[in-house]
This record gives C-alpha cells, sequence and structure tokens, in this order.
C-alpha cells in the first residue's frame, strides 16, 4: 500500500500544484492514473519515486516512511521506474547486454567481472520473446542504434529484471507500436500477478489502460478521485 | 633524421603524456567531467617525488604513493562538485589552486633533484619504465571500463537517473573515477620528475591542454577507449621531434599541434558528412 499524505507542492512559477494531497494506492493493483495535460500526472510519479521533492506532507510505502529516502534508496528496496523517455532509463552509448548487466547488478557487490550473469541474461531472453524482440540480435548493438520503440521495450525489461515491489510507469506506450502496446500489457499484468507487486501508470492510451489496469484514478486540480472501471 | 637521443625522448614523453590522455578521457568521456585538477595532480605527482628526495625518504615509494595521493586530490574535486554542488570546473580550479600552494610549501618553486640519483634510480632505461607503466595502466583501464563497476561510471557519466533506478549513486561512481584519473595523472607527474630530474611549480602547465589535444586526436580515428588515445598523445612528441631534427623554432610546436588538430577533425568531420 501506497499512501500520501497532506502533500504540497508549489512550482518554480509560484502555481501550486498539489494543496494537500492526500490519498491511498491498495497494494497489489495496477493502477492507471489519467487527466489533462499539465496537471501534474508526472510531476506526481516524480514525488512517489523522489526525484522530486514535495514542499510538505509524506509518503508511506506500507508502514515505512518514505518520503526523506532518496530515488536511488527507494529502487534498491521497492521501487522500479519507467520513464516516459528511453534515455532516461538507459545508456544510449552501452551496448543492449551491457544495458542489462547493468540492470542485473542490483543490490549485488561489484567485480571486476567482464560476464554476463546468465540467470538475468536468460530471463531478459524470456521477457523479449514475450515482447517479440529478438535479443541475441540486439545484445551487442549500442541502445543508440535502437529506434524509440525497442529502446522503451528493453528499458522495461531492464526494470522488470529488478523485480520491483512497486512499478511507476510514466506513459510507457508513447513510442510503441499498437502491437507492441499489446505484448507489453500482457508482460505487465503476468509479471504483476507473478510478484504481487504494485503497479501505478500514468497514461493517455485509453486502450492500453483499460486492459491494464484494475483501479482507474484521475487528477485534477481538486486531487485524485478514484473512476469507474471501463469495461 | 631523428636520431636514438630524440627517439627515447618522444617515447618517454609521449608516454607520459600518453597517461594524462587516459585521465583526461576517464573524466571527459566516461563521467563527463571535465576536470582541470589533472593538471594539478600532474605536478602533485612531481611535487611528491621531490619532497621524497628531499626529505630523503625512500623513492621506491615515490609511484604508488604519487598514485594514492593524486587519487585523494580527485576525492577532493569529487567531493567539492557533488556533495557541495559546486560547477565541476570551479571544483577543479578551487582544487588545482590549493594545490599550488601545497606543491610550493612542499618543496618550493623550484627543486633541482640530484641527477645523480633521479635519472638512474630505475635499474632499467626510463622509456622502457614509461612503457612498462603505460601498458599496465592502459590494461587496468580497459578491463575496468568493461566490468560491473565501469559500466557504473560510464552511465553515471551519461545517465545519472538509470544508475539511481537500480539502486546505486551515481556522485560515488563519479569519485571513484576522479580519483582514479587523479592517481594516474599524478603517477604521470612523478614519472616526469624521474624523467627531467627536476620539479618546477610551472613544470605542468601545457599538460592538460596536451592532453586534450591527444584525446582529441585518439577520438578522430575511434571515440572508445582505444590505443588512438596513446597514438594521439605520441603523435604531439613526434611533431615536435620532427620540428627539432628540421631546424625549425620550437616555438611553431604548438601551432604545428593546432594545425593538426584540425586538419584531423575537419578531415573526419567531412568523412563522416559524405
Amino acid at each position: 500500500m501506497l499512501r500520501l499524505e497532506q502533500i504540497n507542492l508549489c512550482l518554480s512559477n509560484g502555481e501550486q500544484l498539489f494543496n494537500c494531497l492526500s490519498y491511498t494506492f491498495a497494494g497489489g493493483q495496477r493502477h492507471i492514473i489519467s487527466g489533462h495535460n499539465g496537471v501534474g500526472k508526472s510531476t506526481l510519479l516524480g514525488v512517489i519515486a523522489g526525484l522530486r521533492n514535495a514542499d510538505d506532507g509524506a509518503l508511506y510505502w506500507g508502514q515505512s516512511v518514505v518520503h526523506a529516502v532518496p530515488f536511488y534508496e527507494r529502487t534498491k528496496q521497492f521501487l522500479g521506474v519507467v520513464f516516459q523517455r528511453p534515455a532516461q532509463g538507459c545508456v544510449l552509448v552501452l551496448t543492449v547486454g551491457q544495458n542489462l548487466q547493468l540492470a542485473g547488478m542490483k543490490n549485488k557487490q561489484f567485480s571486476f567481472s567482464i560476464e554476463h550473469d546468465a540467470a538475468i541474461l536468460a530471463q531478459a531472453h524470456r521477457y523479449a520473446e514475450a515482447l517479440n524482440l529478438n535479443l541475441a540480435d540486439l545484445l551487442d548493438r549500442p541502445m543508440a542504434h535502437l529506434s524509440g520503440g525497442q529502446q522503451q521495450l528493453i528499458a522495461c525489461i531492464m526494470v522488470l529484471l529488478t523485480k520491483p515491489k512497486l512499478l511507476l510507469l510514466d506513459e510507457p506506450t508513447a513510442a510503441l507500436s499498437p502491437s507492441a502496446v499489446g505484448l507489453l500489457t500482457q508482460v505487465l499484468i503476468q509479471y504483476q500477478e507473478a510478484e504481487g507487486s504494485t503497479i501505478i501508470c500514468v497514461t493517455h492510451d485509453t486502450t492500453f489502460a483499460q486492459q491494464l489496469g484494475t483501479t482507474m484514478h484521475e487528477l485534477d486540480s481538486q486531487g485524485l478521485r478514484s473512476m469507474p472501471l471501463c469495461s | 633524421m631523428i636520431s636514438i637521443v630524440v627517439l627515447r625522448e618522444i617515447v618517454t614523453q609521449g608516454g607520459i603524456l600518453g597517461l594524462v590522455t587516459i585521465a583526461a578521457f576517464i573524466t571527459s568521456r566516461v563521467i563527463r567531467i571535465d576536470d582541470l585538477t589533472l593538471e594539478g595532480s600532474f605536478s602533485a605527482g612531481s611535487g611528491l617525488v621531490a619532497a621524497l628526495v628531499h626529505a630523503s625518504l625512500p623513492l621506491v615509494a615515490a609511484l604508488p604513493v604519487s598514485f594514492f595521493f593524486g587519487g585523494f586530490l580527485g576525492v577532493g574535486t569529487g567531493l567539492l562538485h557533488e556533495r557541495l554542488g559546486i560547477n565541476n570546473v570551479l571544483s577543479g580550479l578551487c582544487m588545482t589552486a590549493l594545490l599550488f600552494s601545497v606543491n610550493l610549501a612542499m618543496v618550493g618553486a623550484y627543486a633541482s633533484i640530484p641527477a645523480a640519483i633521479l635519472p638512474h634510480f630505475f635499474k632499467i632505461p626510463m622509456p622502457l619504465i614509461v612503457l612498462l607503466v603505460l601498458v599496465m595502466v592502459y590494461g587496468v583501464v580497459a578491463t575496468l571500463l568493461k566490468s560491473s563497476l565501469g559500466l557504473c561510471m560510464v552511465a553515471s557519466g551519461y545517465s545519472p537517473t538509470m544508475v539511481q533506478s537500480f539502486g546505486r549513486n551515481p556522485a560515488f561512481f563519479k569519485i571513484a573515477a576522479l580519483a582514479i584519473a587523479n592517481g594516474i595523472a599524478a603517477l604521470a607527474g612523478a614519472l616526469f620528475a624521474f624523467h627531467t630530474g627536476f620539479y618546477s611549480i610551472t613544470g605542468n602547465v601545457g599538460i592538460l591542454i596536451g592532453a586534450l589535444s591527444g584525446l582529441l586526436i585518439g577520438s578522430v580515428m575511434n571515440a572508445r577507449f582505444s590505443v588512438w588515445l596513446l597514438v594521439g598523445a605520441l603523435a604531439q612528441q613526434v611533431i615536435f621531434a620532427v620540428i627539432i631534427s628540421a631546424g625549425l623554432n620550437p616555438v611553431w610546436n604548438t601551432a604545428l599541434k593546432a594545425v593538426l588538430i584540425i586538419v584531423l577533425v575537419a578531415g573526419f568531420q567531412t568523412k563522416e558528412r559524405n
């Protein structure tokens, strides 16, 4: 369970984006957040992730107070983030294999080894197969040489490899074809059901939202409110 | 015709410049911080050798001690940048300014080191010593950059958010890379003092420009960490040697280096466009 309590956030131009925002996201669900452009959906994800500090208020993950925990500590403990721009979630100058190697290093000791972790690579192959990506062909290619859609799918795989308990998705389908969106939806649902994790996704893609989401929320100037699930 | 003596100078000074070029690659291309401390660390490495001689301390420790001293200076710059939020160029400038006084206090503005001691301290010729150190440093850095630690350093330079999203603090990797780079620069400075047999507070002037030139020349051939970096460093010494051998006025040395860089970079960009 993720709980926001009395979150206030004022932008640098003086605009009050969140005013005493309080809300609870139930654990083990796939939450979809929708809302108009500029209402603060990505900023809200940033606050939850720790990429952005709220002016005041509290954030709870389960019973733990986490608003003072830095982003990299949250990701170490429970969090995974898929960014809207794949360049934020991967290193474009490194190869796909090296990026996966980095993802596999979470919570591991450093080493001078240049070998890929076989278990991580096998899991990456399973995700890639489900997403219709030929990973064997891509492993030695720099991320920069991939299309935006391929980069986003690799970035998703990298995050899933870390098995986050809370997965934040910021417009993950922006660069994807409709068929890739369908495949990604299946992978995310399977992951969430297998791990029992919580997903919070910001998206404008209504088809994706309806297929992925188990609960819907709308963010507007009054705050967050629950929405009926469309069939 | 280049004499054997000149050839020895090319190899020795080219090798020393090659070490600083490797250091500049780590800061500029791996963690993407233009670190001016490298110049100060080079001088500190030289100064340390001079200080050891003046204090009659065992010279055998000079190379490892200079590496760790440089590493310490790199950590200082890293902390200024990452912890206090000071701009990276300013952090390097502050640290180098600080080092200027530290070096003066350590050995004075000019320290002549007994010629009978230094150049003959090692039992094998200086060019071989420099080449040996260069090969070792190149091998270690090449292995490091392929390892998980090296990948994290690259990622910290290009996508710090990504590093954080996998539970790591990019500041740690940047500081570690600055420590390694400055350690290498100080090691090069120590070798320079062994080679020349003297220490001057201004002996480091131009070393960073030379290293960046080597980096640029090497990058024209291969943007990644490769032996072209060392070729770039060596090319500058060859130009200098050719100028000397041809009887030209050495004042044209830097102008010819600039022309070489312009020709190489312009040629490469023309090739890329076509």
